[in-house]
């Protein structure tokens, strides 16, 4: 029903667009190859400060690619090859003189399945600290810091020093990824489908969480529900076939959809 | 089908008493051959547990022999002590001509030298295993006739529970005679040669498989180094010594020696360890270095904070429970 082709002659349909000054991250005619397979097809979105992006689509469509390319995560997948820019507080990020592993300490990232490391608590939100060279009481600080801004602080004073990471259950895995995350104070929150493994009391805990980071941190966040992205999001952007589609503010694309194939995913009838 | 129960009692679910027969003797037929293989180990060490304790008749030593004159060298005063024990001239020159008998006399007997005696300076001969051993029983016969053979004791004479093996047996040298041989030699190669070995094939080894699983991948030069690192696992031990006889003692002239032979261990030893490694840095989850990676760590920091402290501990993300930290 919607071919590549087809896709490729719009142009992405946007409602209310976002200023440059508005923007955090910027993104001008992206592309992307994972060897000949181009997975992201001249992909240009802004991403606003402090508010919560969400990127929806069917399988496959690059959205996992995309959120990947804003913190040069796919420069580890061999054979990946990148056109365009990101800018970065308006730095291109893919400038030949920009070293990845710093714009990582920039971005955090959240994955899709919970992955602490097998180290206590503490050590798990202390390494980017470490990395970053943060030693003795300021250290402990910031990881109680972070571990209360996650929402985990409650459940684990008693033995964050002491507990592996991997006793806790899946949500807290997760809280404890995101803490792991935000210790660092990345002005940006990546996030890849971070609810898709856990129970909807744990997805609850955590859509909550990125609703109060959302004061300090711009978030965005790859989403496969579509009722998660309508929850949380104030801009949503819609992907297919690695193209972006259409993008605005949440509720006018979920009310009100342009583009025909943003309406027919949204109204189930793909996807 | 109607699958509802006749009647409303536990038997109703049916059952194969037959069948269960077969089962629980087939599990235990499993158990026998290991009940065997442990069975045997005891009765083994029991053996020699038994054989190294006797019952023993001994007499005790009675102080400084007899004495002979200073200037007489220490070989020349056994030769007159085995005369005056009864041996006759081509017996005491055969014991110590041959260099393992001489060495056994010289252990059981200790040629000493005493200033200041009243007739001046002389030698004498002492015998150095102190107690003189007259007849030796099995531990059990020795037990059963304990009261009988009290009884029967001679002049100086007492009965003594005795071990034959004793601490000195892990620090002697080799020997011919069983009295005087030991495990000390063995014992100190072994300790020497094995961690050498490990010095050299473990830095190596694992420096290897990190190199070949966290930097190279994928690639040709991988899979080239992957088939022949697991036909060298295979390669048996006697081509390795050969080529340390070849190449360390011979060639680079290092001789028969501990270094040549830890040398050697080590290399037949980096192949395991090599394929070893990289099964359990394979056995670390991607999604651990994906995080890591994503706080912005180097490939290095990566390597050695995450992946192999994780690999170390045997975690994999199929262990049901996994090991707190």
């Amino acid at each position: 029903m919607v071919s590549l082709e087809m896709l490729k002659e719009h142009e992405t349909v946007r409602t209310a667009p976002v200023s440059e000054a508005e923007a955090l991250v910027d993104v001008r005619g992206l592309s992307l190859w994972y060897g000949k397979k181009q997975a992201l097809y001249d992909i240009s979105v802004r991403f606003p400060r402090n508010q919560v992006t969400a990127i929806i689509g069917p399988s496959g469509c690059g959205k996992s690619t995309l959120l990947r390319s804003l913190n040069r995560m796919n420069d580890l997948v061999p054979g990946v090859r990148v056109e365009g820019e990101v800018l970065y507080e308006g730095v291109n990020i893919y400038d030949p003189r920009v070293d990845p592993v710093a714009v990582r300490r920039h971005i955090g990232m959240v994955f899709q399945k919970p992955n602490p490391f097998p180290k206590t608590i503490f050590e798990n939100v202390a390494f980017g600290l470490r990395l970053m060279g943060v030693k003795g009481s300021e250290l402990e600080d910031r990881v109680v810091e972070a571990l209360k801004r996650a929402a985990l602080w409650n459940e684990v004073q008693d033995r964050f020093k002491k507990e592996s990471g991997l006793r806790l259950s899946g949500g807290q895995q997760q809280r404890l990824c995101i803490a792991r995350a935000i210790a660092v104070e990345p002005p940006l929150l990546l996030m890849d489908e971070p609810t898709s493994a856990l129970d909807p009391i744990a997805t609850q805990a955590i859509e909550d969480l990125i609703q109060e980071l959302k004061t300090r941190y711009t978030v965005v966040i790859v989403t496969h529900n579509m009722q998660q992205a309508a929850r949380v999001s104030d801009r949503t952007l819609f992907m297919h076939l690695g193209v972006l589609v259409e993008e605005g503010p949440t509720e006018v694309l979920f009310t009100k959809p342009k583009h025909p194939y943003t309406e027919a995913y949204i109204s189930g009838r793909f996807g | 089908m109607n699958r509802t129960l006749s009647s409303p009692s536990p038997e109703a679910f049916g059952t194969d008493p037959w069948k269960t027969r077969i089962d629980r003797t087939f599990a235990r037929a499993l158990v026998l051959p290991l009940v065997l293989a442990i069975g045997l180990l005891v009765l083994l060490l029991g053996d020699t547990l038994y054989r190294s304790v006797s019952v023993q008749v001994v007499r005790a030593d009675e102080g400084p022999g007899r004495t002979y004159p200073f200037g007489l060298a220490a070989t020349e005063v056994l030769r007159q002590e085995l005369l005056a024990r009864g041996y006759t001239e081509e017996e005491a020159s055969y014991l110590l001509q041959d260099p393992t008998e001489r060495r056994v006399l010289f252990l059981q007997n200790r040629v000493e030298l005493m200033w200041n005696t009243q007739e001046g300076p002389f030698r004498y001969v002492v015998t150095g295993l102190g107690d003189e051993r007259v007849a030796d029983f099995s531990l059990l016969e020795g037990l059963r006739r304990w009261e009988e053979l009290k009884a029967g004791l001679g002049e100086g004479e007492r009965l003594v529970l005795n071990p034959w093996l004793d601490q000195s047996f892990l620090t002697r040298t080799p020997s011919r005679s069983p009295l005087t041989a030991g495990i000390g030699v063995a014992i100190w190669g072994t300790i020497w040669v094995l961690s050498l070995a490990l010095l050299i094939a473990i830095p190596v080894g694992i420096g290897t498989a990190i190199l070949l699983e966290e930097y190279l991948r994928e690639g040709t030069l991988n899979r080239i180094l992957e088939v022949n690192l697991r036909n060298l696992a295979g390669v048996p031990s006697i081509v390795y010594g050969l080529l340390g006889l070849a190449i360390f003692v011979r060639e680079m002239g290092l001789g028969p020696t501990i270094l040549s032979a830890a040398l050697t261990l080590g290399l037949l030893g980096i192949p395991v360890i090599v394929v070893t490694a990289r099964e359990s840095l394979r056995a670390v989850p991607e999604s651990l270095r994906q995080a890591a990676f994503a706080l912005g760590a180097t490939r290095r920091q990566v390597v050695f904070r995450v992946v192999v402290p994780a690999a170390c501990r045997g975690w994999s993300p199929g262990s049901s429970s996994p090991p707190p930290a």
